[in-house]
C-alpha cells in the first residue's frame, strides 16, 4: 500500500479488506491521489445527439401499420380523411408481450377481446402522414395494379421551355441564343463582305465592330398546352336520411374519397362542394358536420341538385345552413359530381332523370351515382338497383356516356362501383 | 437545443467538489468504480431510458414500444441521473441541473449506486468492464441478422419475442461454486441404486419394512434417471441456448437466446436490489456531502435540504416507496449497529477564484477534526444481501414501529391543520375535532366523513356554487391510506411485513421448471408450475400464449405442457375451493388443449 494522501484515518487505514473481501473487487485503497485525479476528471460536455432510438421505434411503427390496415374502416368513419389532409391518428392496441405471470382473465366481453382496448392514450395510436394513410386505403381496397398506377402518376399538364422564338417578352430573352445568333451574323457578313467592311477575316468580330440588332434577339418559347384549365369543383351529394347511418355512411366516405383522390391525381386546384340532403338540402363548411346523419324524415334529391346548379352556374347561398358558394363557370372549372345514396328517393322517376339530364349537360364532366345497399333493401329491381338506381340506368345514351352507376354493399365493393368512372373519364385525354 | 447551460467555470467546481467527495468517500470505507461523467440534455437521457441506459443495446420493437410512448406525451419527469453499471462506470447527469442539485446527485449515484454494484455479491458476476463491448456485439450480430437474406427481421421477431416472453428464467445469480453438472449427478445417482441394490439383496432378506423402503427409493431414482435434465432447471434460456440439448435450432438461434440471457442476467441484480441500492444512495447523497472534507458553503446546503426530502413528501412514500424505505432500513441499521469510535483530523482547503472567475482549491489546507463512525455493519450488509433478505431482517417490528410512529405524527399535525382550516371557514361544528380521536377507528371514521362531505360539496359547488370543501382530495386520501397501513399491521403485523416483502425483486416471477424433455420417453417437454398461495393462478390468456411462445424455442416440433393448478369456477364464473391440478399442453405451437388432472 502506497502512502495514504488522506492523513491517519482509522477507517480508511483498514477499509474494505477486514470484510472479507476476496479479491475479485475493486478496491481502491492503493490509489495515489493523482491516480484518482486522473479517473475522476472524465466529465463530457453533451454531445450532438442523434435519435438513438429511431431503429427501434421504425420497426415498430411498421409492425403496427400492417395491423392497422383493419382499421381502415374505422378510420374512415371517424376521421375527416377528405377535406383534412394532415397527420391522421390511427389506434392501433400496443403490441402484447405476454410473460407467465400471476392474475386473471378479465371475465365476460372484456375477457374475449384479447388485451386492452386502443384509446387515444399516449402509445396507443400510430400517427400516420396522408400519403401513408392513402397507401393504406389503397391496399385496404385491394386495388388490381392497373388502376394503383393511375393513382400513382400524377398527369398535371405542365408549362415547359420549348425552343425559341424571335418574338418575345423581355424576361424571357434568350442570352446565350442571342449572342450566338449576333456571332453566326457577324461570322457571315465577315466572309462576304470580306474586302469592304474592315473587318479581320479569321478573327472574332467585337461587338463594337458588329453591334446587336434587333434580329439576334432569341426569346424562349413556352409550350402551349392543349390541356384544359387545371380546376375542378367535385360536388359530394350525401344523402343524410336515417337509414344511412351506419356502414352505408362509412362505404359512401370511402367512395367519395377514392373519387377525390383520383380527381386530386388529374387537377392542381380541387374545390369540393358537400351537399347533404333529407327533404331540404344543406351546403356544408366542414367535413364533420358533412357526414352527420340528419333527424328530418324522407328524401328527396331534387331541392340538392337544384342547389349545386345554381351554385355553380351563378353562386348561392344555402338557405339552411347560410353557407354561400359559387361561381364555378364550365369554361374555367371542370366540374364533377358524386352521390351517395340509399336510392330510396321520393322524387318522380320523371323529376330525377329531368334534373340528372340538366346536370349532365350544364355541362358536367362526369357525374357519379352511388347506391349504397343496406338491411332496409326492399323495393329492389331486377337489374338490382333501388327506385333511383333504376331511373338512372334507362337514361338516354348521350346522357350515360357521362354517367357511373354502382351499387356497394360492403367497403370491398366501393372499387368495383368506382372504377366506373373509368369508363367515361379513362378514355378522355386531356393532352 | 443549446450546448449546455453549464459553463466551464461550473464544471471546474463540480471537479473540485468530484475531488473532495472522493477524499470523503475512501475515508468512509466506500469503494466505486471510477466512473465517466457524461453531461446530457434531458431529452437524451429519455431517449436511452428503453435500453435502461446501456448504450450499444441491440434494437428491438419493444424499446420502440416505450420510445413511442415517450414521444407521444408520456413524458416520464425529470431525470436528474442515470448510473450504469460498467467499469469504469457510466453516470449520464442532466445538464439542466443546479450545481447543488449535480452535486446531490453525484454523490448519490457515484458514491451510493456505483459503490453498490462494485461490492454487493449478487454483482460479482456481471463482469461490469466487459458489458458495453458484450452488448455492442449482441447488437450487431442482431443486426446482421435482420439484414441477411435468409433472417430478416419477420424470422428474427418469430424467435426474439418467444425468447423475451420467458425472459425471467435465465438462472439467479450468482453463480454457485461447485453446482455438479448433470453428468455428475446422474452418474452419482447411478452408484446410489447399484449399492441400493446391492443392499436390497442383504438387508431386504432380513426386514420386509426396509426392503420396501429399500424398493421406493430405487424406484425414485429410476423414475429421476428417467428424467432429462436430471435435476429440473428454472434457467430456461440456459439450458436452451445449449445445442446439446436443443440440436435442432440453428446456430443463429443459439446465439440470440445466449444475447438476451446474458442481457437478462445483467440486469438481474439490480431488479432484485432496488430498494436497498436507492436506500443506499439515498443514505450517501446525505451523508457524503456533510462530511468536513466536502465543505459546502451554507447556500448550497440549504438547496440540498430540500432535494433531500425529495422522496418524503407523502407520508405513504414511507412504506412504498424503495427510496424512502432504503433509507429509513439504512438509517435502522446505522443506529442500531453503528457508533461513534474516534475522532480523526481531514485537511481542507478553501475555494478561490481567479481572475477569470474560474475556482481552484488553495495550496493551504485547515485541519478540521471529524468523527469517525463505525458503519462495519451497514457494509457488510451491503456487501451481502438483496432485498427479500434485507427486508425480511430489518424492517422488523421494531423499525415497523417506528415508521408508523412517524406516520401517525404526521396525521396528528394534519388533523389539527384540518380542524383549523374548518374552524376558519365555519364549517359545521360536527364536522370539527375539539380532541383529537384516540384509536384508529376513530380517525378512520372521522377522514371518511370528511370524505364523503369533501364529495358532496364537490357536487353542490357545481351545481349552486356553495363553497368547496377546504381540504384537498389527495390530502384526505393520504391519510385514508395511513391509516389503512397502520390498522393492517396492527391486525396482523407478520402479514403485513410480508406484503412489503412480497413486492421486492423477483417475487412476481412465478416459479416455473423445466422438468423433462422426453429424451428417454415420449419426447414431451414439461415445465412444471409451482403453486404460490401469496399470487394465485396464472393469468390464462398469457399462460397459453406464452406456451405458444416457448414451443417455439426447441428446434423440434414435438408437444410441450404446463403443469400447474387453477380454481374450479361455478356457473356464475366465481372461483371456489382448492387449486387443483390442470395442464396446458400445445402439440403444433398454435393452439393450447386445457385438462384437469
Amino acid at each position: 500500500m502506497t502512502k495514504s494522501p488522506f492523513g491517519k484515518s482509522a477507517k480508511f487505514q483498514t477499509g474494505n479488506n477486514d470484510l472479507g473481501v476476496g479479491n475479485r473487487f475493486v478496491t481502491r485503497v492503493d490509489m495515489d491521489e493523482s491516480t484518482l485525479a486522473f479517473l475522476r476528471n472524465i466529465m463530457q460536455p453533451p454531445q450532438a445527439g442523434g435519435d438513438r432510438t429511431e431503429i427501434s421505434r421504425n420497426r415498430y411503427r411498421e409492425r403496427r401499420k400492417a395491423k392497422s390496415r383493419k382499421a381502415i374502416g374505422d378510420i374512415i368513419a371517424d376521421v375527416p380523411v377528405i377535406t383534412k389532409p394532415g397527420t391522421i391518428k390511427i389506434q392501433v392496441a400496443p403490441d402484447r408481450e405476454p410473460t407467465w405471470h400471476p392474475g386473471r382473465d378479465a371475465q365476460g366481453d372484456a375477457g374475449r377481446q384479447r388485451g386492452r382496448k386502443a384509446s387515444n392514450e399516449p402509445g396507443d395510436y400510430i400517427e400516420v402522414s396522408y400519403e401513408e394513410f392513402v397507401d393504406l386505403f389503397l391496399d385496404y381496397l385491394e386495388l388490381p395494379n392497373m388502376l394503383k398506377k393511375r393513382f400513382a402518376s400524377t398527369t398535371l399538364p405542365t408549362e415547359k421551355v420549348r425552343g425559341v422564338t424571335r418574338t418575345g417578352v423581355r424576361q424571357r430573352l434568350n442570352k446565350v441564343k442571342t449572342a450566338a445568333a449576333r456571332l453566326k451574323r457577324a461570322v457571315v457578313k465577315q466572309n462576304i463582305n470580306a474586302g469592304q467592311s474592315g473587318l479581320v477575316p479569321g478573327a472574332m468580330p467585337s461587338v463594337i465592330e458588329v453591334p446587336f440588332e434587333n434580329v439576334d434577339l432569341r426569346y424562349n418559347r413556352i409550350a402551349p398546352k392543349p390541356a384544359p384549365c387545371s380546376n375542378a369543383v367535385v360536388a359530394l351529394i350525401l344523402d343524410r336520411s336515417g337509414s344511412m347511418s351506419g356502414n352505408p355512411l362509412v362505404i359512401a366516405k370511402a367512395y367519395f374519397l377514392l373519387c377525390v383522390l383520383f380527381l386530386k391525381t388529374r387537377y392542381r386546384q380541387v374545390e369540393i362542394l358537400m351537399i347533404s340532403h333529407d327533404t331540404r338540402e344543406y351546403l356544408w363548411k366542414t367535413e364533420e358536420e358533412f357526414f352527420k346523419i340528419g333527424g328530418g324524415g324522407g328524401t328527396v334529391a331534387a331541392c340538392a341538385w337544384d342547389l349545386l346548379l345554381r351554385i355553380v352556374e351563378n353562386g348561392a347561398v344555402c338557405k339552411q345552413t347560410g353557407v354561400r358558394s359559387g361561381p364555378y363557370p364550365s369554361n374555367a372549372w371542370n366540374r364533377y359530381m358524386f352521390q351517395a345514396s340509399d336510392g330510396q328517393l321520393f322524387d318522380g322517376a320523371e323529376s330525377i332523370a329531368r334534373h340528372w339530364s340538366k346536370i349532365i349537360q350544364a355541362p358536367f364532366n362526369h357525374a357519379g351515382y352511388l347506391e349504397v345497399g343496406n338491411s332496409f333493401s326492399s323495393g329492389r329491381y331486377e337489374n338490382g338497383f333501388e327506385a333511383a338506381g333504376q331511373v338512372l340506368s334507362s337514361l338516354p345514351p348521350a346522357i350515360l356516356a357521362h354517367t357511373a352507376i354502382g351499387r356497394a354493399e360492403s367497403l370491398n365493393e366501393v372499387p368495383e362501383a368506382f372504377r366506373q368512372i373509368l369508363r367515361t373519364e379513362g378514355a378522355q385525354d386531356h393532352y | 437545443m443549446n450546448a449546455a447551460n453549464i459553463t466551464n467555470k461550473d464544471m471546474a467546481e463540480l471537479m473540485i467538489y468530484d475531488r473532495r467527495m472522493a477524499k470523503a468517500g475512501l475515508r468512509l470505507g466506500l469503494r466505486p468504480h471510477p466512473v465517466d461523467y457524461w453531461l446530457v440534455h434531458d431529452e437524451q437521457i429519455v431517449q436511452v431510458l428503453p435500453s435502461a441506459g446501456v448504450p450499444g443495446d441491440y434494437h428491438y420493437w419493444n424499446k420502440g414500444k416505450a420510445a413511442e410512448r415517450h414521444r407521444q406525451g408520456h413524458v416520464p419527469g425529470h431525470i436528474y441521473e442515470m448510473v450504469i453499471n460498467t467499469n469504469p462506470s457510466i453516470c449520464y447527469l442532466s445538464n439542466t441541473n443546479t450545481i447543488p442539485m449535480q452535486l446531490n446527485v453525484m454523490a448519490h449515484a457515484v458514491w451510493g449506486h456505483v459503490d453498490f454494484f462494485a461490492n454487493n455479491v449478487l454483482f460479482q458476476d456481471t463482469q461490469p468492464a466487459t458489458v458495453l463491448a458484450r452488448f455492442k456485439l449482441g447488437r450487431n450480430k442482431l443486426k446482421e441478422l435482420v439484414e441477411s437474406p435468409e433472417w430478416g427481421w419477420d424470422r428474427v421477431e418469430y424467435f426474439m419475442d418467444a425468447i423475451h416472453a420467458i425472459e425471467n428464467y435465465c438462472g439467479w445469480l450468482p453463480d454457485l461454486a461447485g453446482t455438479l453438472t448433470e453428468k455428475e449427478v446422474r452418474a452419482n445417482l447411478k452408484e446410489e441404486a447399484v449399492e441400493l441394490s446391492g443392499r436390497l439383496l442383504v438387508e431386504g432378506e432380513v426386514s420386509s419394512n426396509v426392503r420396501q423402503q429399500l424398493l421406493d427409493r430405487i424406484n425414485v431414482i429410476e423414475t429421476q434417471l428417467k428424467r432429462y435434465p436430471v435435476i429440473p432447471t428454472d434457467d430456461l434460456l440456459g439450458f436452451l441456448m445449449d445445442p446439446d440439448n436443443t440440436p435442432g435450432l440453428p446456430d443463429e438461434m443459439h446465439t440470440m437466446l445466449s444475447i438476451v440471457r446474458d442481457r437478462a442476467r445483467y440486469f438481474q441484480p439490480q431488479v432484485r436490489t432496488k430498494i436497498m441500492n436507492e436506500g443506499w444512495a439515498s443514505y450517501w447523497q446525505r451523508e457524503l456531502l456533510l462530511q468536513p472534507e466536502v465543505d459546502l458553503p451554507l447556500e448550497y446546503r440549504l438547496e440540498l435540504a430540500a432535494g433531500w426530502t425529495m422522496h418524503d413528501r407523502v407520508p405513504s412514500a414511507w412504506y412504498l416507496d424503495p427510496y424512502a424505505l432504503g433509507l429509513s432500513v439504512w438509517r435502522y441499521i446505522d443506529r442500531k449497529y453503528g457508533w461513534d469510535e474516534s475522532v480523526a483530523t481531514v485537511k481542507v482547503s478553501s475555494i478561490k477564484h481567479d481572475k477569470n472567475g474560474v475556482p481552484y482549491e488553495t495550496v493551504r489546507q485547515k485541519s478540521v477534526t471529524a468523527v469517525v463512525r463505525n458503519r462495519d455493519k451497514m457494509l457488510e450488509v451491503r456487501r451481502n444481501y438483496d432485498d427479500n433478505r434485507f427486508l425480511t431482517e430489518f424492517l422488523n417490528e421494531e423499525l415497523f414501529e417506528y415508521i408508523n410512529e412517524q406516520a401517525l405524527d404526521w396525521l396528528r399535525r394534519t388533523f389539527r391543520i384540518v380542524n383549523r382550516t374548518l374552524k376558519k371557514h365555519g364549517w359545521d361544528e360536527s364536522l370539527i375535532l375539539n380532541t383529537l380521536p384516540l384509536s384508529l377507528t376513530g380517525m378512520i371514521r372521522m377522514v371518511e366523513v370528511w370524505m364523503h362531505v369533501r364529495s358532496t360539496a364537490e357536487y353542490h359547488h357545481a351545481e349552486f356554487g356553495t363553497p368547496m370543501f377546504p381540504v384537498s382530495a389527495e390530502t384526505l386520501r393520504e391519510m385514508g391510506t395511513i391509516l389503512q397501513l397502520v390498522a393492517a399491521f396492527d391486525a396482523d403485523r407478520h402479514a403485513a411485513r410480508k406484503q412489503l416483502v412480497l413486492r421486492t425483486g423477483y417475487h412476481f416471477v412465478p416459479n416455473i421448471k423445466l422438468m423433462d424433455t422426453g429424451k428417454f420417453g415420449d419426447n414431451t417437454w414439461t415445465l412444471v408450475h409451482e403453486w404460490d398461495d401469496n399470487f394465485g393462478p396464472l393469468m390464462q390468456s398469457d399462460c397459453r400464449e406464452t406456451l405458444k411462445y416457448f414451443w417455439r424455442l426447441r428446434g423440434t416440433s414435438s408437444p410441450v405442457r404446463l403443469l400447474t393448478r387453477e380454481l374450479k369456477t361455478d356457473t356464475r364464473g366465481q372461483e371456489y375451493g382448492d387449486p387443483l391440478p390442470y395442464e396446458y399442453c400445445t402439440q403444433d405451437g398454435d393452439t393450447v388443449k386445457e385438462r384437469w388432472l
